[in-house]
């Protein structure tokens, strides 16, 4: 949510320019006014929104209540459309409000792009698939995931503990560990598919939003489309069903209960592949471009 | 706003609360089940303005009977009726001012 105290920070690979926000990612420009480039000028990563507003109402001798919610929108528009990074001021209260507007969010109460706070998390060709990629994925999966993993370690503890099972707390801490690492994995493969599918490296951007984390990076070809986005759900669910075979032979360490909770949440990833799911919805469209290319080459 | 995503717009909270409700309680009484089972506790039967929740039944021999009633689903409407509720109360005002 923007908020007046918000700071709004530069993505990497977003530039500004006099007449134009510049995405090196994507390769598009976006054209700006005189206006924006004023104000956008002093985004600087550490002013707010009303210390900046404060800075060009005193430069330019304007009415400070009446710019204060254009920069408001202004920011919220870039926010929309992964060109700024939003960070809010440390604190308790917006911090349990926001966790509390994510929960609102989840369950469809609260709707609309005012909600939202988009992150944009580079992603591009000179990270590579290591260790950075891994780190950054893992750092936007916290941020798209971490509320719902913290869910899924209460609820599924308390149940542990209701059976009486032991050590109850650390296999639940453990299921929301793979909940998180399976959407790792996940997000890698798409990462680690887009990269070798091509002859160099491209681009590529995590955009996280409340409990949504998706990659977004150039269209290729149908055949690498289905390719990338198929490897997505593959790995979690390749380890789920290697746990499920630990877990059938009694190999796995823990309870069965907790065993087969992880092969749950690792073995539901292919679920993504059905629309309005993000993947499910690049699938249609790579059926979609196949079958016109079919067609055109038929003619 | 349109007549048709006005409807949406308060659909949508009614259809994700439906769900959410009815699956947290059959979970919920599944593992109260499961529970009462181990603990060994007597027969019970909770229900909602006359319609069955759940019904755990202790037979002589030490199994047991479990049965669901569609008050799990009244309770699903409910919770999406709430979660509209909630929804229409929240957005009232179209706005993100603070």
């Amino acid at each position: 949510m923007i908020r007046d105290t918000t700071i709004p920070v530069w993505p990497e690979h977003v530039e500004l320019t006099k007449d134009a926000i510049q995405d090196h990612v994507l390769d598009i420009r976006h054209e700006i006014n005189d206006v924006s480039y004023e104000i956008l000028q002093e985004v600087d990563g550490h002013r707010s929104i009303i210390e900046i507003c404060n800075r060009v109402c005193k430069k330019h001798n304007w009415p400070p209540e009446q710019v204060l919610p254009d920069i408001r929108e202004l920011v919220l528009q870039l926010n929309e459309r992964y060109l700024i990074n939003v960070r809010q001021q440390r604190s308790l209260k917006i911090w349990l409000q926001e966790r509390w507007i994510t929960v609102l969010v989840f369950m469809r109460i609260l709707q609309g792009a005012d909600w939202q706070t988009r992150h944009r998390i580079d992603l591009g060709a000179d990270k590579g698939i290591g260790i950075t990629a891994i780190g950054r994925i893992g750092m936007a999966v916290l941020k798209a995931h971490g509320l719902l993993g913290f869910f899924l370690v209460a609820i599924t503890s308390f149940l542990l503990f209701a059976l009486e099972v032991n050590e109850w707390l650390w296999q639940g801490i453990c299921v929301g560990f793979f909940y998180l690492l399976g959407n790792i994995l996940h997000e890698w493969g798409h990462h680690v598919s887009y990269q070798k599918s091509n002859d160099g490296r491209r681009p590529s951007f995590l955009a996280v939003k409340r409990l949504v984390l998706q990659i977004v990076r150039r269209q290729t070809t149908p055949e690498n489309e289905w390719k990338i986005t198929l490897a997505g759900p593959l790995l979690p669910f390749a380890m789920a069903l290697i746990i499920a075979v630990l877990v059938w032979m009694g190999y796995w360490p823990g309870s069965d209960l907790f065993g087969w909770a992880v092969v749950i949440v690792l073995g539901i990833h292919p679920l993504s592949l059905i629309p309005p799911a993000e993947d499910g919805k690049r699938l249609m469209e790579a059926i979609r471009a196949r079958k016109l290319l079919v067609k055109q080459e038929g003619e | 706003m349109k007549t048709r995503t006005k409807i949406l717009f308060l659909f949508r909270p009614f259809l994700f609360g439906f769900v959410v409700y009815s699956l947290l309680t059959g979970l919920g009484y599944l593992i109260f089940g499961i529970l009462s089972d181990m603990n060994g506790w007597s027969s019970f039967e909770h229900s909602l303005f006359g319609t069955l929740i759940f019904n755990y039944q202790a037979q002589t021999d030490g199994s047991h009977q479990m049965a669901f009633g569609p008050g799990i689903l009244f309770i699903g409407l409910l919770g999406g009726l709430l979660n509209m509720g909630l929804a229409w109360l929240l957005n009232r005002k179209e706005s993100h001012l603070v």
